[in-house]
């Protein structure tokens, strides 16, 4: 998933990075006001612009925008509260509700804010170094392995899982089946081949970190001093983190509550 | 050719994937019912392009793709199916049932057939493909070569006018290859058209009548096999080179030798002429 | 020619764990230092399973049942690790995608030196001279998802050529390119070879290629090598090879098909050659 181009965030220590996305979860678990999570996700695409991958960025998350919208109207329909837009189909009424909205407005802000930084890192960060940072954090190699390889081959799999859609259709095969079993399976064709070409591909993969030595290498994780943007990040982490813990402690949204001052 | 008009037109369709880039310019073909037909290129050349766009699955920017009387636009893929059988390069890409019997019932099942209708296609193509000895086995555990076989077989259950074939030999050996290409021309043989799409040109050679040469989206040549084939510096200018033995026959055209396109082809030629030049 | 023997295999018989049937039954082959050999044979004659015992995947980390004495620069496999044994033997898969799996292509490069113990700096001038070596440099820094097929079995070659290893081992790695990069991934073999003295062994269905670049032919069928000589000698034997499913170079069939009509002082390996015979055949006044 890295970029070819990673731009100032490239240069960012990556242990930095992941403090930044711990912080930004933290405070998008913390804070529910519509208001606060809007700035919180301003401050995220604030540093993709500075990192000037904004644009990737956005492109990347808009496939993924289309899930998590529909999610977000999803709870607008089924949350029950004040009707506030009322859609007549045939022998009922679609009732999206403002409590709904709401609660919607809420989930989709919260999931763009824990996706993106996410997103941000991955594509601006090494696996080598992504690897070192997950040590630091003290997973074990094994582990790190993992998380990194699974995020390195998910391009492929979305590529894959286009192929293997099209080889499908081309032979009438059409997802049309109601109902949630009926789409589960009208996604076997898909899956299955889309699984076991992983396990193949999983196969090459542990004969190739065995050639490069990975089974005996001792990683001993080696940082090069922090940069000026690497400490810029880490300060932005660090209010982040701190507005958020403070808000606990004080009992309310202190972001919310300095606007309304202002 | 008769009045009937082609069983596939692509009629000046152009495409991109992006708003930066044509994959595919100004591309008008016709291909008439019965062909046996090699889209030759190399990669980016706009191949896989094309074919995804005559089964429905990329719908062209410009221009329009009809198939066997069908607008590609007005119809989804599943419909088109029925005409036109698509088989892709990497049968792992496809197969998905336990056994073969089920991944042939697969298609059929997906056109709505009565399950009499389904079941009796099913036997009738596994005794066609020879794959009844196999009908139990799980299809992934099929050598390479039988693994293409049973996603031919699934898609020519379905009785498509048309067959596709996108790279079927790449990264098979000789034995599978063969097999493959001498089971395209039976199926050809029986009235089913053939668009092959391959990097191979030593079958391109001896098994197409005819081959459409695409370098960056614009076709550069169409015209009858050893035509295409005898035009090294064509081929060459699109980064491919014409089989060992048509390069030979070219070499030796100055002797009288007939170009030959395969190895038998250029054995026989030669025992003629020399039979020839021995009764002067 | 031949220098010293690098790789020896003295009646080797595998099998997988999962399978009760051997793949290897019985293979004696020496590859020698600064040879190009090229291996052939349909699928599941068990070329791949061979190439996993020069770098001692096989049996180390296989499993299986392996028979037999392997050894790699004189020393027995079963006593090194993959990773000591990488520094002789590259291997080079089919599935390019699955054999890069840093972000760049450089990090890539950087794994076996620094698993070899080097610092970065001396890895990373490693890496940059070996893919200025391969004519790689503009890839250092491409994300391995955005490169073409024969790009990407570059920069493989690139990943293991970085650990110095003095054979190269392509197990299929050509057969999903189109031509030219094909002709390229050849050339670039017959440059290793002749420029730096790496030991190449090329698996390919290619057979006019292969009958160009390399010194020396192996057949192998059901687990046996059932031939094992120069080019010239080896495709020869046209029954052996329909027999083992395999097809010979397009001209070298022609000969062999006409050899009761036509006067071949040798058997032709390239176009050219066919046609100088030919000719000089032919054109001689009755």
């Amino acid at each position: 998933m890295t970029l070819d181009e990673r731009g100032p965030l490239g240069q960012v220590d990556a242990r930095v990075k992941l403090l930044w996305v711990l912080a930004t979860l933290l405070a998008g678990l913390i804070f529910v006001q519509p208001l606060t999570l809007s700035l919180l996700l301003l401050s995220i695409l604030g540093v993709a612009a500075l990192g000037r991958v904004l644009g990737a960025t956005l492109q990347r998350l808009r496939s993924f925008g289309v899930l998590i919208i529909t999610i977000g109207l999803i709870f607008a329909i089924i949350v029950p509260g004040t009707p506030l837009v009322r859609v007549p189909l045939v022998g009922f009424d679609l009732v999206i509700s403002q409590d709904g909205l709401y609660l919607g407005l809420i989930s989709v802000l919260r999931m763009f804010v824990f996706a993106t930084p996410l997103l941000v890192t991955v594509m601006t960060t090494n696996n080598s170094d992504l690897i070192q940072a997950l040590m630091v954090a003290r997973l074990p190699l094994e582990y790190a392995l993992m998380i990194v390889l699974a995020l390195n081959f998910v391009p492929l799999y979305l590529a894959e899982f286009q192929r293997i859609g099209d080889a499908q259709r081309a032979r009438a095969h059409a997802v049309v089946e109601q109902g949630f079993w009926g789409r589960i399976r009208g996604l076997i064709p898909i899956f299955v081949p889309l699984t076991l070409n992983a396990i193949d591909r999983a196969d090459t993969v542990g004969k190739v970190l065995e050639i490069r030595g990975f089974s005996r290498r001792r990683f001993t994780p080696e940082f090069a001093p922090l940069t000026g943007g690497s400490w810029a990040l880490l300060a932005v982490s660090a209010v982040i983190a701190v507005v958020a813990i403070a808000s606990v402690l004080a009992g309310h949204d202190l972001v919310a509550a300095l606007v309304g001052l202002a | 050719m008769s009045g009937e008009p082609a069983l596939l037109r692509v009629e000046r369709v152009s495409f991109r994937y992006r708003p930066d880039g044509w994959a595919l310019r100004d591309v008008d073909l016709h291909f008439a019912a019965g062909e046996f037909t090699a889209i030759i290129g190399n990669n980016g050349s706009g191949k896989s392009t094309l074919m995804k766009l005559l089964v429905g699955l990329l719908k062209p920017t410009v221009g329009r793709v009809i198939v066997d009387g069908v607008d590609t636009r007005t119809a989804r893929v599943s419909q088109l199916a029925r005409r036109v059988g698509f088989i892709f390069q990497n049968p792992n890409d496809q197969l998905f049932a336990n056994t073969v019997a089920e991944e042939i019932r697969f298609g059929l099942r997906n056109l709505g057939l009565p399950p009499a209708e389904v079941e009796a296609r099913l036997e009738a193509t596994l005794a066609q493909f020879e794959l009844t000895a196999v009908r139990d086995l799980f299809p992934r555990f099929l050598s390479r070569g039988d693994k293409q076989k049973v996603c031919i077989a699934s898609v020519v259950a379905m009785q498509p006018r048309v067959l596709l074939l996108d790279e079927p030999t790449t990264g098979q050996d000789h034995r599978d290859s063969r097999a493959i290409m001498e089971l395209a021309t039976a199926l050809n043989q029986q009235g089913i058209t053939i668009l092959l799409v391959t990097h191979d040109l030593n079958n391109v050679a001896a098994y197409t009548r005819r081959v459409v040469v695409l370098r960056d989206g614009v076709v550069v040549a169409d015209g009858p096999t050893a035509a295409v084939m005898s035009d090294v510096a064509l081929l060459e200018a699109c980064s491919l080179v014409p089989p060992q033995i048509v390069r030979l026959s070219l070499g030796l055209a100055d002797l009288g030798l007939p170009l030959a396109l395969s190895v038998e082809a250029m054995e026989q030629q030669t025992r003629a002429w020399l039979r020839a030049r021995v009764r002067p | 020619m031949p220098g010293q023997p690098l790789v020896r295999l003295e009646g080797v018989r595998y099998r997988y764990p999962t399978s009760r049937d051997w793949v290897l039954r019985g293979v004696d082959l020496t590859l020698y230092e600064g040879e190009f050999v090229g291996l052939v044979g349909t699928t599941g004659a068990g070329k791949s399973t061979l190439c996993l015992t020069f770098n001692g995947l096989i049996p180390h980390y296989m499993g299986g049942v392996c028979e037999g004495h392997i050894e790699v620069a004189g020393r027995s496999t079963r006593e090194q690790t993959v990773a000591d044994l990488s520094a002789q033997v590259g291997l080079v898969f089919q599935d390019a995608d699955a054999q890069l799996i840093m972000s760049t292509v450089e990090e890539e490069c950087l794994l076996a030196p620094l698993s070899q113990g080097l610092s970065r700096a001396e890895a990373r001038a490693r890496a940059a001279q070996v893919l200025a070596e391969l004519n790689a440099t503009d890839l250092a820094h491409r994300a391995p998802q955005t490169l073409s097929g024969g790009q990407k079995q570059r920069a493989a070659i690139a990943a293991v050529m970085t650990a110095q290893p003095r054979l190269l081992v392509l197990d299929e790695a050509t057969s999903e390119l189109d031509a030219l990069s094909v002709h390229r991934l050849f050339a670039l073999c017959a440059r290793l070879n002749r420029e730096h003295g790496t030991t190449i062994l090329l698996v390919s269905h290619e057979m006019e290629l292969l009958a160009r670049y390399a010194h020396r032919l192996l057949l192998l069928s059901e687990g046996r090598i059932l031939l094992d000589g120069p080019p010239r000698a080896v495709l020869r034997e046209l029954e052996v090879f329909r027999r083992a499913g395999v097809r010979l170079p397009q001209v070298a069939e022609f000969a062999a098909r006409t050899a009761d009509c036509l006067p071949w002082p040798e058997l032709p390996l390239s176009e050219q050659e066919a046609e100088r015979l030919l000719r000089a055949a032919l054109e001689t006044p009755e």
